[in-house]
């Protein structure tokens, strides 16, 4: 880092510190303003994400439309149908079919993460909790989890428990998993240096081990909220209730396709939502994170 | 208050990518008085940061044993404060959370934790800087918080594993002096690992002068500087003498490979 001379980009962090007494390592032409030369206007926009959003979406909006147009309604119903269709969700009153769908996300997500984080960091430090756990882990990754289904139903029937479970099978993979490899992987130093610290066995967990693996765990459980909502739908749709059921009877008949997809449109809003409000709370747990990602100040 | 006594220590480790042992340390025997500044001095490999780490407890010796006021050590302890090369800063804490972490550990509560890391924050020339994290400061300053993090335990011994070895040399040359100054004030035991001589020899009242592998202490070195000891050593002629003669000593038994 230091000594490098190129113009601006090497303003090192500790510059930026202010009141600094050490290492200043002020690079020549560092503090000489560099003026760029008027970008073209197409780089201009380029530069902007609403920019490329609007392209991107646009151009979907635009080809389901041609599409839709083209294999007529029976198959598609086009744009303007799809935002009718959302109107009417709320004018009908089907919209309140989310309600207790989410409900069951909701807890069945929140009981996948308080069982997965435990059990990931128990696998990542101890070796003996890797061996008892890993291979039911592994089994059931990598199964078809609807085909367990049935076995489900059949211990917990077709009520709120089953649903939670299904959601919690699909929710609970990514989140163990990456605990469990975010602990693992724990730097030896942070390690020794708690240790150094005369750190309480149990301590470390909350005070190295879950922090340090933080990034992991938010990551496994922003992609353990992809699949629970996977593992909402299609617990209702294969016992046909709730959402599921709506779902399924809007396909079966061509006058009610375009409320199928603005259902549809609505899942995926409640998905997006729900992301968002992650990153939120990942922000708020982890002030860090967010310093990490603007680098300095 | 410690004496530390180091007796017949011996640590191997398994050869990398080969069968056999290597032998780090071999049958070492050292007596520290206390209230002294020890520096360990030797090339890279010799064995130095092993033998720190078997005085804190980090690691156990294959034989021999350490003891600390008549203690035997078994495990690490809020009684010594570590200083680590890399610093070893937990990133996701502030400036302030850092220097409180052995404190937690002690069992203190927050009202009193607070207090005592301002007041060390004070000591290391960090006011200010306390909610920022680690990420946001210079490797100089970093290695303050290292150093407040292990003083504000008020360890009887502190041992210090090339803590300046990844400054640069200007700032080295100020968190010597820095280290000094705060050593004046309430005299710990002071265990300091380097594999630079003129800082073993600035900073220490003794020099250990340990040789490569397996390596024993081979020459211990009195510092004739007085104290409170001031900038101008560094340029005195016993300093270049005394630095000639360790050189020619480890020079000895250094390798390309060391």
């Amino acid at each position: 880092m230091r000594g490098s001379k190129g113009v601006g980009a090497e303003v090192t962090r500790r510059e930026r510190v202010p009141g600094t007494t050490e290492g200043s390592t002020v690079d020549a032409g560092a503090g000489v303003v560099y003026a760029p030369p008027h970008d073209h206007w197409i780089k201009t926009l380029l530069d902007k994400t609403w920019f490329l959003r609007l392209v991107v979406y646009g151009a979907l909006i635009l080809a389901f439309q041609i599409v839709a147009v083209r294999q007529g309604p029976f198959f598609l119903p086009t744009v303007p149908d799809v935002l009718k269709g959302i109107v009417e969700l709320f004018t009908a009153g089907h919209i309140l079919v989310l309600g207790p769908t989410l409900q069951q996300l909701t807890v069945g997500f929140l009981l996948a993460i308080a069982i997965a984080v435990p059990m990931g960091a128990l696998m990542g430090r101890f070796g003996f909790a890797e061996d008892l756990l890993a291979p039911w882990v592994n089994t059931i990754y990598v199964t078809s989890k609807e085909s367990l289904l049935p076995i489900i139903i059949l211990i917990f029937g077709l009520g709120f428990g089953y649903r939670v479970m299904v959601v919690i099978l699909f929710a609970i993979f990514f989140p163990v998993i990456n605990t469990a490899a975010g602990v693992r992987y724990v730097e030896r130093e942070l390690r020794e240096t708690a240790r150094a610290f005369a750190t309480p066995r149990w301590r470390m967990f909350t005070r190295v081990y879950l922090p340090a693996a933080a990034p992991f765990i938010v990551a496994g459980i922003r992609m353990g909220l992809a699949m629970a909502i996977k593992g909402m739908v299609i617990a209702e749709i294969w016992v046909y209730i709730g959402t599921g059921e709506l779902l399924t009877a809007f396909t079966l008949s061509p006058r009610r396709l375009h409320l199928y997809y603005a259902l549809a449109v609505m899942i995926i809003a409640v998905a997006i939502i729900l992301n968002e409000l992650l990153k939120v709370a990942e922000q708020r747990l982890r002030p860090y994170a967010r310093v990490q990602s603007r680098e300095a100040l | 208050m410690p004496e530390v006594v180091i007796t017949g220590v011996s640590k191997a480790f398994p050869r990398q990518g080969k069968d056999g042992m290597l032998s780090v340390l071999n049958d070492v025997n050292l007596a520290l008085a206390e209230q002294t500044f020890t520096c360990l001095v030797g090339p890279s490999g010799c064995g130095k940061s092993t033998l720190l780490r078997i005085i804190d407890g980090l690691m156990a010796p294959d034989t021999g044993e350490v003891r600390i006021g008549g203690e035997r050590i078994t495990a690490p302890s809020l009684d010594r404060g570590f200083v680590f090369q890399h610093f070893n800063l937990l990133p996701w804490r502030t400036v302030m959370g850092n220097i409180e972490f052995g404190l937690e550990n002690l069992g203190m509560k927050k009202d009193e934790r607070r207090p005592r890391a301002a007041e060390i924050l004070k000591l290391v020339d960090l006011e200010g800087f306390e909610s920022y994290y680690p990420g946001q400061l210079s490797g100089g300053m970093q290695q303050r918080v290292g150093l407040a993090r292990a003083l504000a335990v008020d360890p009887s011994l502190l041992l210090m594993d090339e803590p300046f070895g990844s400054v640069d040399d200007q700032t080295r040359m100020l968190l010597q002096e820095e280290l000094l100054n705060i050593w004046e004030r309430d005299q710990k035991t002071v265990v300091f690992v380097t594999h630079d001589i003129e800082e073993a020899l600035y900073l220490g009242d003794r020099v250990v002068v340990m040789r490569a592998r397996p390596s024993q202490i081979s020459r211990i070195v009195e510092v004739p500087f007085g104290r409170p000891r001031s900038d101008a050593v560094r340029g005195s002629p016993d300093m270049a003498r005394l630095k000639q003669e360790i050189w020619n000593e480890l020079k000895v038994g250094a390798t390309v490979e060391g």
